[in-house]
């Protein structure tokens, strides 16, 4: 009788040590989600897209690296929560019924609690770029040799193509705009900041998400005010283009804005 | 009574028993007195190429390459053992076979032209030209059932493993088995799969010595000049008259390939589904994806001809002639392609170089040999 009683004892001890025990504090998700419209206009993959003085124009990619996310926390050192990734929209942005879906990037284990932004990089910096594919996986974003330019010795930073036609005459012309590091000192390493002071909270066991939207027509903005001219400028990748470039690159965090919850 | 009726259940127990316990295999179906002890394999890595991924539940071996090796070569593995895989994919040919399609034991052909594979270990964005396929593992299970190809049947190839007089025991030193019957076509596939990223690059070529290795231009001003066009470097421009090939963009990096899925425009069409082959879009089903094809790489390229998936063009002169003209229109085709206007200088100038990447140490390598 004695047993029994003195092994009941023990369970119920056991049970409540378990119910006493601080249930363990779970991670949050972050999903940061790009998508693209076009003068404040729903657009998608080869949308006819009206540019400026009867030019048409459809984009196929509006394709980049962004490095270096951190999320600010009050008091702290802002968090590092993703290295590096390669955002491809229009990849998922194909038709008007996926028009807002975006591109997704999830960063798992973010740590329950109130950040104040965040911030990253449009490109990649110095330090990323001074590697080369062979450095990473060939499933890894800096591994991708598509994305390597053998004669800038560097990476693509972005990518903007597409397709126009003007009233001239000429019809259904490519254009691939891409920017880049030349080593030639004409242009360094420059990734352009994009920031916001937006308060965020991550719940544990749910998913914050930051969503975030970029007007295409104003990657197109040169510093004379003007857009760019396709006829002319439908490409971009000699060492001459490197002013160009620059413009295309600043020109990425002017056309972002981030859509609060 | 009692007892009567418990040696019934007993004995009724025991004839259960022996009726479920499986027949014995014969001693010679036992494969456990050969030794098992594989020998890891490690991939040469070629100059500035990347790390290969190898999957966790295929770790390279010896025992394994060599397998699969044999299995590559053998033409057990076709239903009338008429063909091999390497009947299609020749190691004098960059494992191409010189034909624009091939035919199968049936005398059909297929309908896209055999790929070189050369460093398809590298490859991690999908397999074939349209990219159905994610790792060589499950590759390597289609073409043996194709009926435009080997036409045969996994169970059938399987027993016919399994009987065979040396298979089993080759089997047993890759993978660890320990009866005959546990050969199966997903040990088959991850033999041959192990083969085949064995297939690497051995920076043979003229451009791996001259300009990879050493950083040294060319010999003759031909091959050099063909160079500066591929990857377009506009330092090499100055008092020359070379035009930007743009052939670097889709085919740059180590490998000469970007691995993308792109439209070169070689098929005419107006909208999405007007391509004679939907490629890429004929898997996903997207729009965005119809007609375009994976970029295969350029190492070799002078001797995997004809040229494009479907064997199109038979000389590397019509292919400079197709990019020079910036193709024809075709929905989703890659804004790169423009016209070039090369000059007929230019033209020889990019062929010289083109034939400056046939890599022959690969291509007569031992070990990429047929080893019957």
């Amino acid at each position: 009788m004695k047993l029994p009683v003195v092994s009941f004892l023990l369970l119920v001890l056991f049970l409540g040590l378990n119910g006493c025990t601080k249930e363990e504090q779970k991670d949050a998700q972050l999903k940061i989600i790009f998508t693209a419209h076009y003068d404040g206009e729903e657009m998608w993959w080869k949308k006819p897209l009206a540019y400026y003085d009867e030019i048409t124009m459809e984009m196929d990619k509006i394709d980049f690296f962004l490095s270096d996310f951190y999320l600010k926390r009050p008091g702290k050192t802002p968090v590092k929560v993703l290295e590096v990734a390669y955002v491809e929209i229009l990849d998922l942005q194909t038709n008007e019924t996926t028009a807002s879906k975006g591109f997704a990037i999830t960063v798992d284990n973010l740590k329950e609690g109130e950040y104040t932004g965040f911030e990253f990089h449009y490109g990649i910096s110095e330090d990323q770029n001074n590697q080369k594919p062979s450095d990473f996986s060939s499933s890894h974003p800096l591994g991708r040799s598509s994305l390597y330019w053998d004669a800038w010795d560097g990476y693509i930073f972005s990518k903007f193509e597409g397709r126009f036609s003007n009233a001239s005459g000429i019809t259904d012309r490519g254009f691939a705009l891409h920017t880049g590091s030349l080593k030639d000192g004409s242009l360094k390493p420059e990734h352009t900041l994009f920031t916001s002071s937006h308060p965020l909270f991550a719940k544990g066991g749910e998913t914050l998400e930051i969503q975030l939207s970029i007007d295409a027509k104003k990657l197109f903005n040169q510093p004379n005010g003007n857009y760019v001219d396709l006829v002319t400028q439908n490409q971009s990748h000699s060492f001459t283009d490197a002013p160009f470039m620059i413009s295309l690159l600043e020109n990425l965090p002017k056309a972002t804005v981030h859509i609060a919850q | 009574m009692r007892n009567t009726l418990i040696a019934a259940i007993l004995f009724s127990l025991l004839l259960f028993l022996i009726r479920c316990t499986p027949d014995p295999l014969p001693d010679g179906d036992l494969l456990t007195h050969i030794p098992y002890q594989p020998q890891p394999f490690s991939v040469k890595t070629p100059l500035g190429y990347p790390t290969m991924e190898i999957p966790a539940d295929n770790p390279m071996t010896k025992e394994g390459v060599y397998l699969g090796r044999m299995l590559f070569f053998d033409p057990i593995l076709s239903r009338d053992s008429s063909l091999s895989c390497a009947s299609c994919h020749r190691p004098e040919l960059a494992f191409t076979d010189g034909r624009a399609t091939s035919p199968g034991v049936d005398g059909l052909f297929g309908r896209r032209s055999a790929m070189s594979l050369v460093d398809i270990g590298y490859v991690t964005n999908g397999l074939f030209w349209n990219g159905s396929v994610k790792t060589l593992e499950e590759q390597a299970l289609l073409p043996i059932e194709d009926p435009l190809e080997m036409h045969a049947l996994w169970p059938d190839i399987e027993v016919r493993l399994q009987n065979h007089p040396d298979y089993p025991q080759r089997f047993r030193k890759a993978f660890g088995i320990e009866k005959k019957n546990q050969i199966d076509k997903f040990l088959a596939a991850k033999a041959l799969a192990q083969f085949e990223r064995s297939i690497v690059s051995k920076d043979g070529s003229r451009y791996d010595r001259l300009m990879r290795q050493t950083g040294n231009g060319f010999a003759t001003e031909e091959e050099e000049n063909g160079r500066i066009m591929f990857f377009f470097e506009s330092s090499g421009f100055t008092g020359l008259d070379l035009v930007d090939a743009e052939c670097g963009h889709c085919h740059g990096g180590v490998r000469l390939t970007g691995d993308e899925f792109l439209n070169n425009g070689i098929q005419p069409s107006s909208g999405p589904f007007e391509f004679g082959d939907l490629g890429l879009g004929e898997f996903t089903g997207r729009e965005k994806d119809m007609g375009k094809f994976r970029t295969p790489t350029l190492r070799n390229i002078a001797v995997t001809g004809p040229y494009m998936h479907d064997g199109r063009f038979q000389t590397l002169e019509e292919v400079i002639e197709h990019y020079n003209s910036g193709g024809h229109p075709s929905f989703g085709k890659d804004p790169l392609l423009i016209p070039l206007g090369m000059s007929e200088q230019n033209k020889k100038d990019l062929l010289a170089f083109l034939h400056a990447l046939t890599d022959s140490v690969t291509l007569t390598a031992p070990e990429y040999q047929n080893p019957f």
